[in-house]
């Protein structure tokens, strides 16, 4: 057998679940494509109990919220929210990166907040979250709380919570929204990645946020240092210079730090153009 | 610790025990003699032990049998039956050289057979995409890429 012995529970209720998560060595799975790789490969160590959110109910809910969001629960697959057009419609970003997101066979087990849970700073979905403001409803034992995913990201939940679900805000009226991303093949995990947001401002599109992935231990927010910017200025080429040369990327086999701080800055520029070209006039 | 799984394998109701370590690749190959399933890299990368979950492709190498307790299971063995004709898939597959050694071949079919039914007339870009999570080491690809051509133009594959 390739993997090490785990224990496994199927709780009925996110009630049972979250007495299941309060053991000691138990971990949350829920479409388990990143989790039983990293077991099989023995890249993380075994859990004493794998917690199978699966047959938790209500959890495989993916609803549009009354302020023009979303919210994705902890067991929406990466396949489903891919072809809902409440999500092309309130967060085309968030589609957009899905349908790179490894292959259609593992994106009909995968999930969204298993992906972003497991906040691998290259990996699509966690930037994404971050870069649309997503918020995680996160559930322990002494109750509930809301936190940023930006914050999330740094240090994914505590022992024994598990999220139960992510709310993404509304799009801003008349919001374009672009990622994009270099793998060294389609579907595999990017080695840089940009997800830009832009709003209509007087005489045209202006920057409202800017993520990049694979440029550090987390998602990075560079949002501060182009937001109001109009795409295609000079001022907007040297914020980005100014944010690509203050990036501290990893380098290793898949990329080093100079490609990566290339890429980010180049894949930037590109999505602000073209989530520009989404924005209404 | 074991747990009793049943899944619907090809049509046929089976249950066993199993650990809960045991991948649905495992379980299908080493409890219930299934072995149109190939385990190739057993990390999710390679693709070869594509099955169907209820309907959608899966790799049974990043899936817990037990977590697929009571799903219906579909591997090779139920494109076409023993002694009746042959998938028209794997019909293509022959008459396009799509198969060398034959390791990734039931994989690549029960993707491109997915792929076929919801998309009978899949360019073939689109075609090449969805065969991208597949890998041949033998790289015989162009056959590959040929017989699902060949399988879609000729229709009624599903």
């Amino acid at each position: 057998m390739t993997l090490p012995p785990v224990g496994y529970v199927r709780p009925r209720t996110l009630a049972e679940a979250l007495t299941a998560l309060a053991g000691e060595g138990a971990r949350p799975l829920a479409g388990g494509q990143t989790l039983v790789p990293a077991l099989a490969a023995r890249l993380i160590p075994a859990p004493r109990t794998l917690v199978d959110l699966a047959a938790v109910p209500g959890l495989d809910v993916l609803e549009g919220t009354a302020d023009g969001g979303l919210r994705i629960g902890a067991m929406v697959r990466q396949r489903a929210a891919e072809r809902s057009e409440l999500v092309a419609g309130r967060a085309p970003m968030l589609a957009e990166a899905l349908a790179e997101v490894g292959h259609p066979s593992v994106r009909h087990r995968g999930t969204v907040v298993g992906s972003v849970a497991h906040a691998d700073p290259a990996a699509e979905l966690p930037a994404v979250a971050v870069a649309l403001g997503a918020v995680a409803e996160v559930a322990g034992a002494d109750g509930r709380r809301d936190v940023a995913v930006s914050a999330l990201v740094a240090g994914g939940p505590r022992a024994g919570e598990v999220i139960v679900a992510l709310r993404l805000p509304a799009p801003a009226p008349g919001e374009g929204q672009a990622w994009l991303e270099t793998a060294p093949r389609r579907f595999d995990l990017p080695v840089a990645s940009a997800g830009a947001r832009c709003v209509p401002g007087d005489g045209g599109p202006v920057v409202a946020g800017l993520v990049l992935g694979g440029v550090g231990p987390t998602p990075v927010d560079v949002g501060d240092a182009v937001r109001r910017l109009r795409p295609g200025s000079a001022e907007l080429a040297s914020a980005l210079d100014a944010a690509a040369a203050r990036l501290d990327p990893p380098s290793d086999a898949r990329g080093s730090a100079q490609l990566r701080r290339h890429l980010a800055r180049t894949l930037a520029e590109r999505a602000i153009a073209r989530a520009a070209e989404r924005t209404a006039a | 610790m074991s747990a009793r799984v049943r899944l619907e394998v090809n049509g046929t109701v089976r249950e066993t025990e199993v650990e809960p370590r045991e991948t649905l690749a495992e379980v299908l190959r080493d409890r219930l003699g299934v072995l149109g399933v190939r385990i190739g890299c057993a990390e999710g990368h390679c693709g070869a032990c594509t099955v169907q979950v209820d309907g959608a492709t899966a790799r049974a190498c990043t899936l817990l049998a037990v977590q697929v307790d009571g799903a219906r299971v579909r591997t090779v063995e139920g494109l076409s039956a023993p002694g009746e004709p042959l998938h028209p898939l794997q019909e293509a597959f022959i008459a396009e050289h799509g198969l060398q050694c034959g390791f990734c071949t039931a994989g690549m079919l029960l993707t491109a057979e997915e792929l076929l039914r919801e998309q009978p007339d899949a360019d073939d870009d689109t075609i090449r995409a969805a065969l991208a999570g597949n890998l041949c080491r033998c790289t015989g690809y162009q056959g590959i890429l040929r017989a699902v051509r060949r399988a879609r133009d000729e229709g009624e594959h599903a």
